[in-house]
């Protein structure tokens, strides 16, 4: 029998080449090609992952060697410790396959719920142990070369590299989504359908935040005793006036969309011109009722300092309501 | 492999049939140089399904052709079906163990499975084999991309120089090129190709495919559109062209970032 591959003549029988071992009966050979399964989303997908990790170079141990970076201490090359600034990255660098997938795939989790739970202590919890796995992460990397060090000297390095993450990248990280948007429970508002109390607010962080707020927008504003969450009713020279319930700025009618979160109509009958760099607020958990409707020249005079709200002291424009995660989405 | 690619298809002229809008083969006759010829005519028109299958067909009438074993590899590569390409290479090179060309495409699904020590082994087992074929030095340069060496240039310029290297090699190049997002480069290669077959409306849809990589979204509409003049029925130009509308402005904006890896 004649192999199809290198033209060895074998002798009748043989299954394979005695040259080339290539299979010699050709008819028993299947013809039709595996397919792949699955649905066609999952594997354009994963098409396009293959793409992009292909077209960023995802070859961190081929990036290390083109580095030459020294080794520490003989042990890990400085690449496994550069490369830890994203945990498990090191592990990844040094062929720890499984630890630096687990290492990476837990930070993720951990950041996660941390963004999830962010503005709440439960948030600063998932932070800290995100810091604590990163931590790990750096000094399970440069573990080759902490080998001559006692255990208290490997835990100051571990609590010194804790320090020197939550200083820096954290702190940094931190700052920036600070800038981009905050978060924050407020409880200080009556319930409303759009802001209760309880709820937590992402609001416009300082780069997002408006030079100048408009009527209407819903502002989270800094009250004596924490936050609150309300309409902006007038500007800065306006002249408001509340009459049996009804709100008049100069003189004309206030539109809905920018009525004050619970209505006018516990306010007393009221009148005032709003300073300069200042906007004009209703709280919503003012409840006059309580005082019988008398009300007197006092408290008028409290309503005309507290209304009034520095535009300083406002935080930013309500976006989102983060939790409950019932109530989850846009506040308006 | 890929001997002889156009030079025995017999097309009809596109004068003949205004209707017709590419030149189809005749499928009445299934020999397997006939199913061959059909499956690389629709492998230049980028229908690797079609491709897929006439190679089978090839391999159903000749067992024993191992540019039909290659044609089934590359186009389960092309179908991005990089496992099975990798196991069916492997299937092929059981029957043909030391075929340069079968090498070079299992190196290239390895590559594309990101297994690049296993590509590169490949790859120099399939550079070192006996014969010699463009393809070889395509998958090389490819290899060599994967791993993000340099000198794949010089493996795209070898096949250049390789005998029966023919216009559809330069398409070939320009589609590894721009699957790495070498997209300049892939457009070079496509001028190239262009050059030899202006009237052949996948080079200009290629165009626009390297175009719209490097964020010439007008000028890749208008490649799309040259495309469908010459062949107003082209499904992947007509797809292309609608989805070149539907892109969100944001996609358009970050495009130009991949222009860091002009090279």
């Amino acid at each position: 029998m004649k192999c199809s591959s290198c033209d060895f003549e074998n002798m009748p029988g043989l299954e394979r080449c005695a040259r080339c071992n290539a299979i010699l009966n050709l008819k028993q050979i299947d013809i039709e090609p595996p397919r792949a399964t699955g649905p066609v989303a999952l594997r354009r997908t994963r098409l396009g992952v293959i793409r992009s990790t292909h077209r960023i170079g995802f070859n961190f141990s081929g990036i290390i060697q083109r580095l030459r970076l020294p080794r520490i201490s003989g042990g890990a090359p400085l690449g496994s410790l550069v490369m830890s600034l994203v945990p498990g990255l090191g592990q990844l660098v040094l062929g720890q396959r499984i630890l630096g997938w687990s290492i990476l795939a837990g930070w993720c989790v951990l950041m996660a719920l941390s963004f999830l739970t962010y503005g709440s202590v439960a948030g600063s919890w998932w932070r800290a142990l995100a810091i604590l796995v990163h931590a790990t992460a750096i000094a399970l990397a440069i573990r080759p070369g902490m080998t001559r060090l006692s255990w208290r000297g490997r835990l100051m390095v571990g609590v010194w590299f804790v320090i020197v993450l939550n200083l820096t990248i954290y702190l940094a990280l931190s700052w920036t989504t600070t800038g981009l948007c905050g978060a924050l429970q407020i409880n200080n508002v009556a319930d409303t359908g759009i802001v209760q109390n309880g709820d937590t607010i992402v609001y416009t962080g300082r780069w997002l935040r408006p030079d100048r707020y408009e009527r209407g927008d819903l502002v989270i504003y800094e009250l004596e005793h924490g936050y609150g969450v309300d309409r902006i009713v007038a500007l800065e020279g306006e002249s408001v006036s509340i009459v049996s319930g009804r709100i008049l700025v100069n003189g004309q009618p206030l539109p809905a969309e920018a009525m004050p979160l619970n209505g006018v109509r516990h306010f007393p009958d009221l009148e005032f011109t709003v300073n300069q760099g200042h906007y004009l607020i209703l709280p919503s958990n003012l409840n006059w009722e309580a005082h019988g409707g008398n009300v007197g020249q006092l408290i008028r005079q409290m309503l005309h300092r507290d209304c009034q709200v520095n535009a300083s002291d406002i935080s930013g424009l309500a976006l989102w309501r983060l939790r409950p995660f019932s109530r989850f989405g846009a506040v308006e | 492999m890929m001997e002889g690619r156009f030079g025995r298809l017999e097309l009809r002229k596109p004068q003949e049939s205004q209707s017709e809008t590419r030149p189809m083969l005749d499928l009445e006759e299934h020999g397997a140089d006939r199913c061959f010829a059909i499956a690389t005519e629709a492998r230049s028109w980028g229908d690797c399904e079609r491709a897929l299958r006439y190679y089978t067909r090839t391999l159903g009438e000749d067992r024993g052709r191992v540019a039909a074993w290659c044609g089934q590899v590359q186009m389960l590569v092309q179908l991005a079906e990089y496992e099975e390409a990798l196991l069916w290479a492997d299937k092929a090179l059981e029957v043909f163990p030391y075929h340069g060309d079968l090498l070079a495409c299992r190196a290239q699904a390895s590559a594309r499975l990101g297994d690049r020590k296993s590509a590169m082994a490949y790859s120099d087992m399939a550079v070192g084999a006996p014969g010699q074929s463009a393809w070889r030095w395509e998958s090389r340069g490819e290899v060599l991309l994967a791993c993000r060496k340099s000198h794949y240039e010089e493996c795209f310029a070898k096949a250049a120089c390789e005998p029966e290297f023919d216009w559809f090699d330069y398409i070939l190049i320009s589609e590894i090129l721009e699957f790495y997002g070498r997209f300049a480069s892939a457009m070079k290669q496509t001028h190239l190709a262009l050059s030899k077959r202006p009237e052949h409306a996948y080079n200009w849809y290629m165009l626009g495919r390297c175009q719209q990589g490097l964020g010439w979204w007008g000028a890749a509409r208008e490649s799309y559109r040259r495309s469908l003049e010459l062949s107003p029925e082209f499904s992947l130009a007509i797809e292309a062209l609608n989805s070149t509308g539907r892109v969100h402005l944001l996609a358009r904006l970050l495009s130009p970032l991949c222009l860091w890896r002009l090279r």
